[in-house]
């Protein structure tokens, strides 16, 4: 081998990587574009108390599940909050997954439970349930107390004994807004013949005061790893989401606030077990189902904010969440391989499962591949400043318009953050976030590639520091 | 080496164009928090002078108001109108027209931001003037759904007559239908002119324009419907028979006992089910033997709204439950799912 075919071997990888990163900034371009526009073209905004007026008597009736696995700390207040939604008829679902603490004894105390015979229909399998509860203080309350099953098999159950046309799955620990429900479940009263799913924005509630279970003030982080992550949630979910959600091509609903209809959940069945990412391969298999029958049907994404929950502020935790992100996005991608690039799915095939295969599939690993040549590369005079400078701004620089521009697409059109000291905070944050912790997540994605090979199926523990006060 | 050269400049320029448009909005915003907490000010203010006028302690005469005063009070107005009746709303009327409120409002109705448009129309609300009902008409074609919805709503409630078919029309009833919120427009439109909606009915060639409106007739709360009603349950299309089902049900008139019954053995589950809640909700006892050969339907939610009507018809029907609930069929888990609900629920 001659230098000459060194250097143009050398060309040729940097080409490479600089290409995929160019393709991978242009698809966030794009969706950045997308959101804009899905942004500026939405109808009025109401505050609470129109949308109350406007929706109350159209809304359908909705079960809220709750699964609840060793959360004796929290549950009660999680409970009562959720109770006091600002919805005309819910009924909260409560599933207490085999606990291992006094979860189930905390409600029992609480919500005076009592238990019930009840019928159901078994639309899904799923472990046994040890008894049904209902409440003498709630008649909105119910609880199922079932062997341990993970997070799906306690989704399946409740879907299984809801008797509703909407269920909306919830994270036990999160913290709805009192009109989330109304808010959400909009899409399917404007078009309830094609509506099938509503996601709702995620917000990161490190900061916010939280009492009796509501955010009272909304505020920013004083951690910095979770000040990343602010900007992070505002580009995944008001940029990413709303821009799929608006190209029918939106393949993941949020596991901590999602809304269905009961009959596709069946339809599909239900919730899978043992996959890490349950929450994304759902809606996969709705769009494949759905495609697959032909059927007319629309996954939705509403930007407000609706649900708020807590952040990781440890490296150590938030790496074993975004490995397991990783996996689950990959689980989901080879399972329904199928729908890759596959007309007979639609959009859904053919953009969601492009972009997944472009920036979660193939742009980590070269992105790691560029971060360990590119430097050797250009340091040892094998590679131009003019590539070496191309490389750098896709990896670095052009990540700063991105975030920012979440960032003003939200003050623009949603303007959340109350303060604007707020706003230049996270300015800052949005430049800084390109320079060592985009690095970091990229290796955690690697690593959480390399669990996906080594077929690893355990979700980690998470260490939260809970939300109520 | 021009397209590399291109890639790295147009990167730092639009992060650097990102950052500069982002301080702008951080200053826009300084700017707009303090315009915002003068107009908090304002309102507070408009407010207190409004109250002050409704009670005749204060007069408007030589105080200088602005379009902008006059939306402000238009809101105002009509967060107030909620809560106060008769009189008051007439006085209220009068003080918003001398100060030109509602020449401020119509002038609105064309601003091109459909949030102002939708405020001036609910100011409009308030104003039961033949030019206000004329303007708002206007917007039931308007770009924007929610808008048009907004204009449906304050026609319907005002006191001037119009054609329901005319306005069906304008409002483009066959594909607003999808939307749920167009429900208590037809009530209302169903209540003030049942007559109108039913040849509306009949003239519809849109299904789901035609269940929606029977819906509303469900809903005008008018027995001179039940017949009408009552023939509706010989369409070919399902959703019409279940949606006149659900309207006799709301109407709870004996006139409707005859179709009903014949209902209850429908080809269509949809049917079949909401029939057998209609029989309960009209008070229909004699049915209770056809309702217990129900509970053994192959539909799960008709077995389950038979034995729900059963138990809600009373004595007869609650010891057929209770007769069923021993076994472990399909009729006996239904009766048993039923009866423990009613059970805890008057516990």
């Amino acid at each position: 081998m001659t230098m000459q075919d060194v250097v143009n071997w050398v060309v040729w990888v940097s080409g490479f990587v600089i290409a995929i990163g160019v393709l991978q900034n242009a698809i966030y371009l794009s969706q950045l574009v997308l959101a804009w526009l899905a942004l500026s073209r939405r109808t009025v905004v109401e505050d609470s108390s129109n949308v109350w007026g406007k929706l109350s008597d159209a809304t359908m009736p909705i079960s809220i599940l709750a699964p609840a696995f060793n959360e004796s700390k929290g549950i009660v207040q999680s409970i009562r909050s959720l109770l006091s939604m600002y919805y005309p008829n819910f009924r909260v679902i409560v599933i207490n997954d085999g606990s291992t603490d006094d979860t189930l004894e905390q409600l029992v105390e609480a919500f005076r439970l009592v238990q019930v015979d009840r019928d159901y229909p078994m639309d899904i399998p799923h472990r046994p349930v040890r008894g049904i509860y209902t409440s003498e203080m709630h008649s909105r309350l119910l609880v199922i107390d079932k062997k341990n099953g993970g997070k799906a098999d306690a989704l399946n159950a409740g879907i299984n004994v809801a008797r509703t046309p909407l269920i909306c799955s919830v994270d036990a620990d999160s913290v709805l807004e009192s009109d989330a429900l109304l808010r959400a479940v909009e899409p399917f009263i404007q078009d309830p013949a094609r509506v099938v799913a509503v996601g709702g924005t995620v917000r990161l509630a490190n900061g916010c005061l939280i009492e009796s279970g509501a955010v009272k003030k909304i505020a920013l982080p004083t951690n910095l790893l979770a000040l990343f992550q602010v900007i992070e949630y505002l580009r995944a979910f008001l940029m990413g989401r709303l821009s799929l959600s608006s190209i029918d091509s939106l393949l993941i609903v949020s596991g901590a606030f999602g809304i269905f209809r009961r009959w596709v959940a069946v339809e599909v069945g239900g919730y899978s077990l043992g996959t890490v990412g349950e929450d994304m391969e759902i809606i996969v298999k709705i769009h494949r189902h759905l495609s697959e029958k032909e059927r007319d049907y629309e996954v939705v994404f509403v930007p407000e904010p609706v649900c708020w929950t807590e952040a990781p502020e440890n490296l150590s935790t938030l790496a074993r969440q975004r490995r397991r992100w990783q996996r689950g996005t990959l689980e989901t991608f080879f399972k329904h391989g199928i729908m890759l690039a596959n007309s007979r799915y639609g959009r859904a095939g053919i953009i969601g499962f492009l972009n997944i295969l472009v920036s979660d599939v193939i742009a980590p690993v070269v992105e790691l591949f560029g971060y360990l040549v590119m430097p050797i590369f250009y340091f040892s005079g094998l590679l131009s400043f003019e590539f070496f400078a191309a490389y750098l701004a896709m990896t670095f620089v052009f990540g700063i318009f991105l975030s920012v521009g979440a960032l003003a697409l939200e003050e623009m059109q949603i303007a959340r953050f109350p303060r604007a000291r707020d706003l230049a905070v996270l300015t800052a944050v949005a430049v800084l976030e390109n320079f060592g912790y985009r690095q970091i997540n990229n290796l955690w994605r690697i690593q959480g590639w390399l669990e996906f090979l080594r077929q690893e199926r355990g979700w980690g523990a998470m260490e939260r520091k809970g939300l109520s006060r | 080496m021009a397209l590399l050269n291109a890639i790295w400049i147009s990167s730092a320029v639009l992060a650097a164009a990102s950052v500069a448009g982002m301080s702008i909005l951080i200053v826009r915003r300084v700017f707009s928090d303090a315009a915002a907490a003068r107009g908090e000010k304002r309102r507070n203010e408009l407010e207190g002078l409004f109250i002050r006028a409704l009670d005749g302690t204060t007069e408007w005469g030589g105080l200088a108001l602005s379009d902008s005063d006059r939306m402000m009070l238009a809101s105002i107005a009509f967060d107030l109108s909620k809560s106060i009746r008769g009189g008051t709303l007439q006085t209220m009327e009068h003080v918003l027209s001398g100060i030109g409120v509602e020449d401020a409002l119509l002038e609105a109705l064309s601003n091109p931001d459909p949030r102002v448009r939708r405020s001036a129309i609910n100011g409009l609300s308030l104003f039961d003037t033949r030019r206000s009902f004329d303007a708002v008409w206007q917007l039931l074609s308007d770009p924007n759904a929610d808008i048009r919805l907004l204009a449906a709503r304050v026609i319907v409630s005002s006191s001037f007559k119009f054609d329901a078919k005319v306005f069906c029309e304008t409002l483009e009833l066959g594909t607003a239908v999808r939307s749920r919120e167009v429900r208590p427009i037809v009530a209302a439109l169903a209540e003030r002119d049942p007559d109108g909606v039913l040849r509306t009915i009949r003239a519809s060639r849109n299904p789901d324009a035609r269940v929606m409106l029977i819906y509303g007739l469900g809903r005008s709360g008018k027995y001179g419907m039940v017949d009408d009603l009552a023939d509706l349950l010989s369409s070919p299309n399902v959703n019409e028979r279940a949606e006149s089902l659900r309207a006799l049900s709301v109407l709870q008139h004996p006139a409707a006992a005859d179709a009903v019954r014949q209902a209850l053995t429908d080809p269509a589950w949809e049917v079949r089910a909401q029939a057998a809640q209609a029989a309960a909700d009209i008070g229909m006892t004699d049915v209770a033997p056809a309702l217990e050969r129900m509970l053994d339907d192959e539909m799960w939610w008709v077995r389950y709204r038979a034995a729900e009507s059963l138990w809600l018809l009373g004595e007869q029907g609650q010891r057929l439950l209770l007769a069923h609930s021993a076994g472990s069929d399909p009729a006996g888990l239904v009766a048993q799912l039923v009866i423990a609900e009613r059970t805890e629920a008057a516990a």
